[in-house]
């Protein structure tokens, strides 16, 4: 009998590891088996997995076996067809002798495993995930771009109505800001722009710069009289382009106005070099907006002096600027027509509060009619170019398999991040992805939900502003809970990153429909306000409600934004009639205007005018006041008319 | 007549500390015994006692040495430790109310209970 040598098992341990890979096989070898007998065993120790030593033991036991049946008469094939399933006996010998290892040794093994295995399954995986992130290329194959120029209008012969714009612009800037200098603390500064030309309004004739504003005004007539002309032209003429060139002398008063221009390179033929159409620029929309303020300040001055046909010339050019800028179909485009067309609106409204009495019944009654279309234009949004602008976006990021499904690729990165900027020039500090972007960026591929599913949001959010618009303010409460949903929704750590494309390219619905129905109150009520001018005349009274306008001054007595089905209210008790809206708290206050709160203007919103109709489940189980700042949620009704200074 | 895998999962270790309850044995010696004895019930291969030995090893109900047997020939030998015969009596007290338990219900029939 060999005498056993008792070692401690840490030792026992360390010794199967440490032994010769080759011994189980040396063993097999050396034992003299039958071929089928060896290359069975063979087999199972190879397939057992275990340690040197553990595999020569289970050889060594095995071959005893074998001897034993042998030595038993058994034949080799008979031994083998009794050993059972190899792989199976493999497998289980190799569980059953792990369970007999030390567990410092399993310890031991495990902290192996997390050290230097996981990270380079880890590292193994995070290749993978690089691979797919780096295989498949988005596939760009509609052309967007072209779809939307093919749907604007033509704009002629001729100096395109953008680039009239811009001359007009620089011309006035000139002056403007040598005026800004020498008055701009004794203007009354906006909330909202800065720019000399949103101050020009505020300059009335009490003001003692209001002598040399006038003056340098009439320097730039030709210039207004070209955008006038410029504006009853068709829109479009400028090209849809990612690409702005300032001119070197572009800021530089010395140099003429016309060597002071940009220049737009407009989009490549070839879809697959355009830059994404999100990425589109809309210069002339900053000219428009400036243009409609010197229009307004002309058709004042023109009021002033007497000049009638001038003051209803120039707001019908205001109105025409709020038209062509609808006519370009995106809907930053809609809210600047929105806003031109309400300045036009609030500088009718002036006028009627100051010189109603000088303008005739013929005028009273082309502007009424040019408000009413004009308000019916730009309320009209066609959601049409936001689906082409995230189509394009999706077709350029994702990859597609043909039925809309799609994975983010890295050149997502730039077109989203960058929205195409790296496509033309140097792309700015501000949108490269750092070292630490660019590394987490294939695993941020893996969260991103795929491309059907981010369209399908878009077009949910699409297709509920587009329903909420037509059916009015009405709609304004389901509208609010939508956003607060998908608001939400993207609330959520994971979220955020799963649906980011999609929350990029929805657009703000609620407050893009809270804009349109404001707008259209706003102009309701100059219509009001002109109809009651009319009715005054032809009566010697003022009406004593708006339904007395209906039918023969007003077609229909416009609706109270904040009191859906309501109409707008009229007030009459006064030197001068009050048109108004209920406002944010839905209570008539007898056309009493909210009081202005710590600077802040008076403000009312529909969040908080409908947030106290939303069930519990849509907002959340947020309180419905955190919706909107308490002092927001002044008492109160919205005047309309007559307007304030 | 071979039982079925998890019949042979539960009676197989028992059987196996049954046998080594007389003695040591090593694995040719148990396959043989467990054939014979059982009349072939019982029979198993490599593929199945050499891992439930490890296993019973693992658990410390059976201890193994190797050592040169009346043959001559150096082998593994299997015996039961104190804890493995606490387990096999255990065991064999869970059989037996089983083995009653299906009797009362007529699955088994004491008639016929010898190994064929």
């Amino acid at each position: 009998m060999s005498a056993i040598k008792h070692r401690s098992p840490v030792v026992r341990s360390f010794r199967l590891v440490l032994r010769m890979p080759s011994e189980a096989d040396e063993r097999i070898a050396a034992a003299d088996l039958p071929d089928a007998c060896a290359r069975l065993l063979r087999l199972v120790v190879k397939r057992t997995r275990l340690w040197p030593g553990e595999k020569a033991d289970v050889a060594r036991e095995l071959i005893d076996h074998m001897h034993d049946a042998l030595g038993a008469e058994q034949s080799p094939e008979s031994i083998v067809e009794r050993f059972g399933d190899p792989a199976a006996a493999a497998k289980l010998i190799r569980r059953a002798r792990k369970r007999q290892r030390h567990p410092l040794m399993r310890a031991w093994t495990a902290a192996v495993k997390i050290t230097v295995v996981s990270p380079l399954i880890l590292l193994g995986l995070y290749g993978i995930l690089w691979a797919r992130f780096h295989i498949g290329d988005p596939r760009v194959t509609t052309n967007y771009a072209a779809m939307i120029e093919a749907r604007w209008p033509d704009a002629g012969p001729g100096d395109p109505p953008h680039e009239i714009y811009e001359l007009a612009r620089i011309r006035w800037n000139d002056i403007a800001i040598a005026l800004d200098k020498r008055a701009m603390q004794d203007l009354r500064d906006t909330d909202w722009s800065h720019s000399p030309a949103s101050d020009v309004p505020h300059v009335n004739p009490a003001h003692p710069m209001y002598a040399e504003v006038v003056a340098a005004f009439r320097t730039i007539s030709p210039e207004l009289d070209a955008v006038a002309d410029a504006a009853t032209r068709p829109g479009h003429g400028t090209p849809l382009s990612a690409d702005i060139t300032y001119s070197e002398t572009y800021q530089d008063a010395s140099v003429d106005h016309e060597d002071r221009l940009y220049t737009l390179r407009p989009f490549p033929d070839e879809i697959e070099d355009q830059p994404p159409v999100w990425s589109v620029l809309l210069p002339h929309l900053g000219s428009m907006r400036t243009h409609a303020r010197l229009l307004a300040f002309d058709a004042r001055l023109a009021l002033s002096e007497g000049d009638t046909e001038r003051f209803v010339a120039r707001t019908l050019s205001q109105l025409d600027l709020a038209r062509q800028a609808s006519e370009d179909g995106f809907i930053i485009s809609n809210l600047v027509a929105m806003a031109v067309h309400a300045l036009a609106a609030s500088e009718l409204g002036r006028a009627l509060r100051d010189h109603a009495d000088v303008l005739s019944s013929d005028q009273l009654s082309r502007l009424a009619h040019a408000l009413a279309a004009s308000g019916d234009r730009v309320e009209t949004i066609h959601f049409e170019f936001e689906r082409f602008g995230a189509s394009d976006v999706l077709q350029r990021s994702f990859t597609d398999n043909g039925l809309g499904h799609g994975r983010l690729v890295n050149e997502s990165f730039g077109t989203i991040a960058n929205f195409g900027v790296e496509d033309f020039g140097p792309v700015p500090d501000t949108y490269k992805l750092g070292r630490g972007g660019r590394l987490l960026a294939p695993i941020i591929a893996v969260i991103v939900a795929d491309r059907r599913t981010q369209h399908e949001i878009i077009d949910q959010q699409l297709a509920i502003a587009e329903g909420s618009l037509a059916r009015g303010p009405a709609a304004m409460p389901e509208l609010i809970a939508a956003r607060e949903e998908f608001n939400r929704r993207f609330d959520r750590p994971f979220a955020r990153v799963r649906y980011f494309v999609a929350a990029i390219y929805s657009p703000a619905t609620d407050r893009l429909l809270a804009t349109v129905f404001k707008t259209r109150a706003m102009s309701d009520a100059t219509l009001v306000a002109l109809a009651i001018e009319s009715y005054r005349r032809d009566q010697g009274f003022n009406p004593m409600s708006i339904g007395d306008l209906v039918p023969r001054y007003l077609p229909a007595a416009p609706e109270d934004p904040f009191a859906p089905g309501e109409p707008l209210r009229l007030w009459v008790g006064g030197e001068s009639p009050v048109i108004y809206s209920v406002g944010q708290d839905a209570d008539d206050d007898g056309g009493q205007p909210m009081v202005e709160s710590d600077g802040d203007r008076a403000h009312h919103s529909f969040r908080t005018r409908y947030a106290s109709e939303l069930p519990d489940r849509e907002t959340g189980g947020r309180s419905l006041v955190t919706l909107v700042p308490s002092d927001r949620a002044g008492d109160g009704d919205w005047v309309l008319f007559p307007p304030a200074d | 007549m071979k039982l079925e895998r998890e019949l042979m999962r539960g009676a197989g270790p028992t059987a196996v500390l049954k046998l080594l309850e007389r003695g040591e044995m090593y694995g040719y010696q148990l396959v043989e015994a467990l054939e014979t004895r059982s009349g072939g019930v019982l029979g198993m291969g490599q593929s199945t006692l050499y891992p439930m030995l490890y296993n019973l090893e693992a658990k410390g109900l059976i201890k193994s040495k190797r050592k040169t047997g009346e043959t001559g020939r150096e082998r593994k030998y299997y015996q039961l430790t104190g804890k493995g015969k606490q387990k096999l009596k255990a065991d064999t007290e869970q059989w037996n109310h089983l083995a009653g338990a299906l009797t009362a219900l007529g699955v088994l029939d004491p008639a016929k209970a010898s190994p064929a």
